[in-house]
């Protein structure tokens, strides 16, 4: 620090010193994204909101393996499976939920047929006490709406796995 | 005993075992699929492959007898070599598809790639597919997962007793299947699910069910036959999935059968999920306090004027408390013999507590043993196993009985005699004895004559030789005799039989819990222990002409199970109040007042006396459905209610104390000896218009449990009446055809099957719901006129036909 320490009292160094990093930060590139109109870039491996996946032919891809509800840490899912009148074994009951749910993507890696995913969706709520227990529908329906984004986020992930 | 070095270690092991046996024995983990211990060694896996000292390649342990001096190693480099090989070898065909597959979790395949196999897969050319088969509705299969280790072939041959599977080409192309697209019928069937040790063969009713990981255990009885086989219920959130056995030697070692194994179906279907009150002529929903309240202003309103028919597949807990209430209101009449033709049973024999009068180990030692009027093949499968063992041992098996049942060992002789002759063919085999005793034939057999009761004299005389020359022999009382209309004298003469030739008598009971039901004092003349009460009447009398005011069943279906169903429906009728404790809706239950929800076996707590006497108890494997509720506390509440003293019991282990004592009262303990029975009215003999029925039940509709069971009735079919060629060409009937059969109570339209095995002038129909409008189960049937002239038309099953 220059000069005796009347001289820095006198001349406000310590106030012009600090005026200059706010000076400098004014005209440096912005940082801050004005979410909800913008987002941040997310990782194609990002652990948001579950969906379940069809294959291309409309068929379910589930096979009831209950792979997912034996891995899950927080005991989120549960199953219920059945022979379905073609003699594929399915599930009757897919229910996941999501207060429960650790976001730890464990189901996603134990899936042997990559039917249950989860998607960069981080934005969902509920309004009444269950509303985040979703059901084999509306996880079907997710991953109906959402299966380009999945398929697109899979193929990025692949040289990695 | 030979020293052997297991992996460095010296142990004694005994001679001329085989390498595997020992390693079990020492708790000595090597790998196997074709190896079982209760079945022959294969030794076509290889996966046993163990390194002995001087020998070039591995050995298989199942296949090498353990001698003086070897070594062996069971973890060597080259012995875990040989394994991942045959690993490889084995998931070249094998799919891998785990994550659909019921075996995945308990799969020895899964469990030894992870533990033996390579990690990765050097197979990159098509795999094998093979068409699957269709064995019924129990078994359900994959075969392209099949490994070809033979073990339910092998099972088929050994234990069950008819070769159903078998395996055709060979290598590759090897094949199992059933020849010719049969289906399998075996009633052990089940057990080459547990066998299989991929998913080849997995349940049908359990398919894709749930996981077994999921899945909690519960230890458990079978309700079902006196052998009372232990088996544990698995199930999910209360939800019963499946049975399997549990190993006990002393029973039923690694098998159950399938009534056992698949029963616990109907735990799901027609339950009687709240307790119901008839309105009128509608059924009515209530509160178990409106339901109370009527069963007990009905019973308080018939006061002693009641009585009771328990189901002896009900825990010592619930028939001891049901004769507790019942003499306890004053009433005398309580039976749990629903199906006893023979209403002097009682003043004769006294005491026919149904023990086998040996462990069923001792069964397996037998040197020659009589089945009288019975078929332990289906009434009591496990049984009959260990008789099957003895057979393989070189025991002379003898049968006799109305009809020649399909059965699955050699008989030494199997005899059936004449038309309603069960009695006097008994009298001609104990006079037989006696002859060949020489020590003079005791003054109640002089009027025997094997002729006259249809039997050849030689035969008999040659089935009396080996009782008698046998060093432990058995005469052995089977289920259709302790309910013949002259099941009394029968008894007796059995008994006299057995004496005469020195050989151990015993009785073949028909359900899980005869026994318990006759100690606990649930018979007419016999308190709980055999304590003197007020003598009151057997079911053949209260359900039939004479019935009382009210009428209290537990658990059972005397509509179906009744000695005469169209008796009982009167009986019914003419019953002010009728209280059923069902947890099933059946044909009683419907004709009911009051039907009170309770309890089925899976969840429901109690004990069981098995015919070798062995006390067997069990907790609840699920919480009862809706509104339903353990029959004991339901007793308990109306004893306690109705003011019977002696009645306030908190747990099921205080009236299990009562119980117990009762048991040990009557000399129940494992092994014990039936008592010796009195002597014996004379038995009227049978006769009839047409031909005579033998009702000897079907295995899988046999008990209400089982009838409500859906995949064992799949497999049931329909009942049929089986009758003689001779008597089908006499009247123009053809195998299939629907025919009339109109017995003393009514008609009923039946498929007819023609047996060679059925003599002329009997109709086997078994007692069931579709045979119960005949009436009388030991009565005759005549084929109606309009189905005389063979129509051929299709057998509909139609109800009101029925």
């Amino acid at each position: 620090m220059a000069g005796p320490r009347l001289l820095q009292t006198w001349f406000l160094t310590e106030l012009w010193r600090g005026l200059m990093l706010t000076g400098r930060n004014l005209f440096k590139r912005k940082v801050t994204v004005q979410y909800p109109d913008e987002y941040t870039p997310a990782s194609p491996r990002f652990r948001g909101l579950h969906a379940l996946r069809r294959y291309p032919n409309g068929e379910e891809r589930c096979i009831a393996c209950k792979l997912c509800e034996a891995v899950c840490p927080a005991l989120a899912i549960e199953i219920d499976s059945e022979e379905r009148d073609d003699g594929t074994r399915r599930t009757t009951r897919y229910d996941i939920d999501l207060t429960k749910c650790i976001y730890c993507g464990l189901c996603e890696e134990s899936c042997p047929v990559d039917a249950i995913v989860e998607t960069h969706i981080f934005e969902f709520h509920g309004e009444e006490r269950g509303d985040l227990v979703y059901g084999k529908e509306t996880l079907l329906a997710i991953g109906d709406r959402y299966e380009s984004e999945i398929a697109e986020a899979r193929r990025k992930d692949a040289p990695y796995r | 005993m030979a020293q052997i070095f297991i992996n460095g270690e010296a142990h004694e092991v005994p001679e001329g075992q085989m390498l595997i046996e020992a390693t079990d024995a020492l708790g000595i983990d090597v790998p196997r699929f074709c190896y079982h211990r209760g079945l022959s060694v294969a030794a076509n896996c290889r996966m046993c492959l163990v390194e002995v000292a001087n020998r070039k390649t591995p050995a298989p342990a199942c296949a090498t007898p353990v001698s003086e001096g070897m070594e062996v190693q069971t973890h060597s480099e080259g012995a875990l070599e040989a394994r991942r090989a045959i690993m490889e070898f084995l998931l070249i065909n094998h799919p891998l598809d785990c994550p659909i597959c019921d075996q995945g979790g308990e799969c020895d395949l899964q469990d030894f790639a992870l533990a033996h196999g390579s990690g990765h897969s050097r197979y990159r050319e098509p795999k094998r597919a093979v068409a699957d088969e269709d064995l019924g509705p129990l078994i359900e299969t994959e075969m392209t997962r099949c490994i070809h280790c033979t073990r339910c072939v092998r099972f088929g041959e050994e234990v069950g007793g008819y070769a159903e599977l078998g395996a055709t080409f060979r290598g590759e192309e090897m094949e199992i299947g059933t020849y010719v697209g049969r289906t399998v019928e075996s009633e052990l069937s089940g057990n080459m699910i547990d066998l299989c040790p991929v998913g080849a063969l997995t349940s049908k009713p359990y398919r894709y069910k749930a996981r077994v990981w999921e899945m909690r255990h519960h230890p458990t009885i079978c309700p079902h036959c006196p052998v009372g086989c232990n088996m544990k219920v698995e199930e999910v959130d209360d939800e019963v999935k499946r049975v399997l056995p549990v190993t006990n030697d002393a029973i039923n070692e690694d098998w159950i059968c399938d009534k056992g194994r698949y029963s616990y179906e109907a735990v799901h279907h027609d339950r009687v999920a709240e307790p119901h009150i008839k309105v009128g002529d509608r059924w009515r929903a209530v509160s178990w306090e409106t339901a109370f309240n009527a069963a007990l202003k009905g019973l308080r309103s018939v006061g002693s004027d009641l009585a009771a028919a328990v189901a002896p597949t009900a825990t010592v807990e619930e028939q001891w408390l049901t004769q507790h209430l019942v003499r306890g209101l004053g009433a005398t009449d309580i039976d749990h013999r629903l199906g006893l033709a023979d209403p002097d049973l009682d003043a004769g024999v006294a005491n026919a507590t149904p023990l086998l009068g040996q462990r069923l180990v001792d069964l397996e030692a037998l040197d020659g043993a009589l089945v009288i009027g019975g078929n332990p093949r289906k009434d009591q499968p496990l049984a009959n196993h260990r008789l099957r063992k003895a057979v393989a041992r070189g025991a002379r098996v003898s049968a006799l009985g109305p009809v020649r049942y399909p059965r699955n060992l050699d008989h030494f002789r199997d005899l059936v005699h004449g038309p309603g002759q069960a009695a006097p063919a008994v009298a001609a085999v104990a006079k037989a004895v006696a002859e060949a005793g020489g020590a003079g034939v005791p003054a109640n057999l002089q009027g025997a004559d094997a002729e006259e009761a249809g039997l050849d004299p030689r035969e008999v005389q040659e089935l009396a030789d080996s009782l008698i020359h046998g060093r432990q022999t058995s005469v052995l009382v089977g289920t259709l005799a302790q309910e013949d209309p002259q099941a009394g004298e029968l008894i007796r003469l059995a008994h006299q039989a057995a004496r005469l030739a020195g050989a151990a008598f015993g009785y073949l009971a028909a359900y899980g819990n005869s026994v318990g039901a006759w100690a606990t004092g649930c018979v007419p003349h016999r308190g709980p222990g055999g304590d003197p009460v007020r003598e009151g009447r057997p079911a053949a009398a209260f359900l039939a002409s004479d019935p009382r005011r009210g009428i209290l069943t537990l658990g059972c279906d005397p509509l179906v199970e009744a000695a005469d169903p169209v008796a009982a429906q009167a009986a019914f009728e003419a019953a002010e109040l009728h209280v059923a404790i069902t947890s099933h809706w059946s044909a009683t239950a419907r004709a009911a007042d009051v039907v009170l929800p309770m309890a089925a076996y899976p969840e429901n707590e109690g004990a069981y006396a098995s015919g070798e006497g062995r006390l067997q108890a069990f907790g609840p494997a699920a919480s009862p459905v809706g509104e339903a509720r353990p029959a004991w506390k339901i007793l308990r509440v109306l004893a306690h209610t109705l003011g019977v003293p002696e009645s306030e019991f908190v747990e099921v282990g205080e009236i299990r104390e009562r119980a117990e004592a009762a048991l040990t009262r009557a000399g129940i303990a494992l092994g014990a000896s039936p008592p010796e029975p009195g002597p014996a009215l004379e038995a009227e003999p049978r006769s009839g218009p047409g031909l005579l029925r033998v009702p000897a039940r079907h295995i899988y509709h046999d008990d209400l449990f089982v009838r409500r069971a859906p995949a064992l009735q799949e497999q049931f079919g329909r009942l049929t009446a089986t009758i003689s060629p001779e008597d089908a060409a006499e009247r123009g009937v053809d195998e299939g055809d629907a025919v009339r059969f109109e017995g003393p109570g009514g008609s009923a339209r039946l498929p007819v099957h023609l047996d060679g095995g059925v003599p002329p002038g009997v109709a086997w129909i078994p007692a069931g719901e579709d045979a119960a409008s005949l009436g009388p189960a030991f009565g005759w049937v005549r084929l109606s006129d309009r189905a005389a002239g063979r129509t051929g038309e299709a057998v509909t099953a139609d109800p009101s036909e029925a």
